[in-house]
């Protein structure tokens, strides 16, 4: 079973752009607005990306991205940044994670979530599986999910 | 404990909480298209689990297509459970007939035409004298199609069983049904609550396509929030509390295997049901045989795939 892309975004308007985007091309996706609602998924599902949206953090919530890089050893964050604000998140100390400049860019956003998800060895060994994904894709059809 | 109020016609009953994976003893096994293999696997469960020395009954309710006295060897019964639908008999432990395997017993189905539309009240009052037989487990072999009355009876039982084959008309019908069982314990809980607006809301998650917003759990649990806070999150909870065993019949090649895992997948992104557990048994040609002579084929060939399977199932299900 693929674990879901996580999306941390408090941004009401961006958080459901980045939801539909992302499920739209056949991600599973959750959003929570606020690191304590996500925590328990965090725990959950360990997710290979989480994307982390800053807009509308308080300049006192910068450290959240190293709680998240401390917690999710094992995944890929992409930090969504402000150029302007850039320089506050630098100095949490050096990126493991993929810091993507505003405007939003959900395209490019699913670009690089599409790349980390079809590098990812666990990825490929469960959901390559012959048949799977055609059958899910008729029961999508059938069922009228898309 | 969380307790099921069903009262859809104003009557009511409280059992205890649904498709709990250990604990009580009630198993609903179902299979929303017919012809699954639903029954064969229901007979030789019954004959598994009571090989471990459990007193079990077998309750054939597949309403007026009953079947499972003859896949257990069964030809001659005293009462069967139209006798009790139709008063006849007061009791339904007098209906129990004893199988000749050790342990099991049966409540035969009848003929009686008409049968599968009983009366609500007497819906009600046989769901009470079932939860009241006197057996460590008892098993419900329901019908198929995704009918209130099929529903009903899965709602009451402990754990749901649900059987499929791996070709795509049959996962259709397990997916709709389970969305159909979703739903209906959904109303049973607003119409508890006395909540005209959630029943309203569900009523339009069924029109996905005027509602599209709907046609995920998540989003319909942020409408919900909307219109009551404290019944939202009461959803969420019996979502998670919500737990079904899916097995994947007559699987030829691996790949069929991954039937199980579309569904759980398709549960966890449209309808937010996080746990389930998927088992398999392997496609045995000598099941076929094992019919024809009305022998199940746990007592002609306990060591065949297919009863080496269910014995793993019942290992599964009650003794881990």
């Amino acid at each position: 079973m693929s674990s879901p892309v996580i999306v941390l975004s408090p941004d009401n308007i961006r958080g459901a752009i980045l939801k539909k985007i992302l499920s739209r091309s056949g991600f599973d996706v959750l959003w929570f607005k606020s690191f304590y609602e996500a925590e328990e998924a965090f725990k959950k599902y360990a997710p290979l990306v989480v994307i982390f949206d800053t807009k509308g953090l308080q300049a006192g919530e910068a450290g959240l991205l190293k709680k998240l890089r401390n917690n999710l050893p094992g995944t890929v964050i992409i930090a969504l940044v402000e150029a302007s604000a850039m320089p506050r998140y630098e100095a949490e100390g050096p990126p493991r994670e993929l810091r993507l400049p505003e405007p939003l860019d959900p395209e490019l956003i699913v670009s690089r979530v599409r790349e980390i998800v079809s590098s990812s060895p666990v990825e490929r060994a469960s959901d390559s599986k012959p048949g799977k994904d055609t059958l899910m894709i008729s029961l999508r059809k059938f069922l009228k999910l898309d | 404990m969380n307790l099921i109020h069903i009262c859809d016609q104003g009557e009511r009953i409280s059992i205890a909480s649904p498709f709990q994976k250990k604990g009580n003893a009630t198993l609903a096994i179902v299979g929303p298209k017919g012809g699954v293999g639903k029954s064969i696997i229901s007979a030789n469960l019954a004959i598994a689990l009571s090989n471990t020395g459990k007193r079990v009954i077998a309750v054939d309710l597949d309403l007026g297509a009953a079947n499972l006295h003859a896949i257990l060897g069964v030809r001659e019964s005293k009462y069967t459970l139209d006798d009790f639908v139709m008063n006849k008999v007061n009791d339904l432990s007098q209906v129990v007939s004893e199988t000749g395997v050790k342990n099991l017993g049966i409540i035969c189905g009848g003929d009686v035409p008409g049968i599968a539309n009983m009366p609500y009240q007497r819906k009600m009052k046989l769901i009470g004298h079932l939860l009241k037989l006197d057996s460590e487990i008892i098993i419900l072999d329901l019908g198929a199609g995704a009918s209130n009355n099929v529903v009903d009876f899965l709602i009451i039982a402990q754990r749901g069983l649900i059987v499929t084959t791996p070709e795509v008309p049959s996962l259709l019908n397990v997916y709709s049904f389970i969305k159909t069982t979703i739903f209906r314990r959904l109303a049973f809980h607003y119409k508890n609550n006395n909540s005209p607006g959630m029943l309203d809301l569900l009523e339009n998650a069924r029109n996905p396509e005027q509602y599209p917003r709907l046609k995920m759990m998540e989003g319909f649990l942020e409408e919900a929030q909307k219109i009551d806070g404290k019944l939202a999150e009461s959803t969420s909870r019996l979502l998670e509390g919500f737990f079904f065993f899916i097995v994947v019949n007559r699987v030829q090649k691996s790949e069929d295997a991954n039937a199980g895992a579309v569904i759980q997948n398709l549960m966890r992104k449209y309808l937010n049901i996080t746990s389930s557990t998927i088992m398999t048994i392997r496609e045995d040609d000598e099941v076929r045989g094992a019919v024809a002579k009305l022998t199940p084929i746990m007592l002609e060939n306990p060591t065949s795939t297919f009863s080496l399977d269910i014995m793993q199932i019942a290992g599964e299900l009650y003794c881990n």
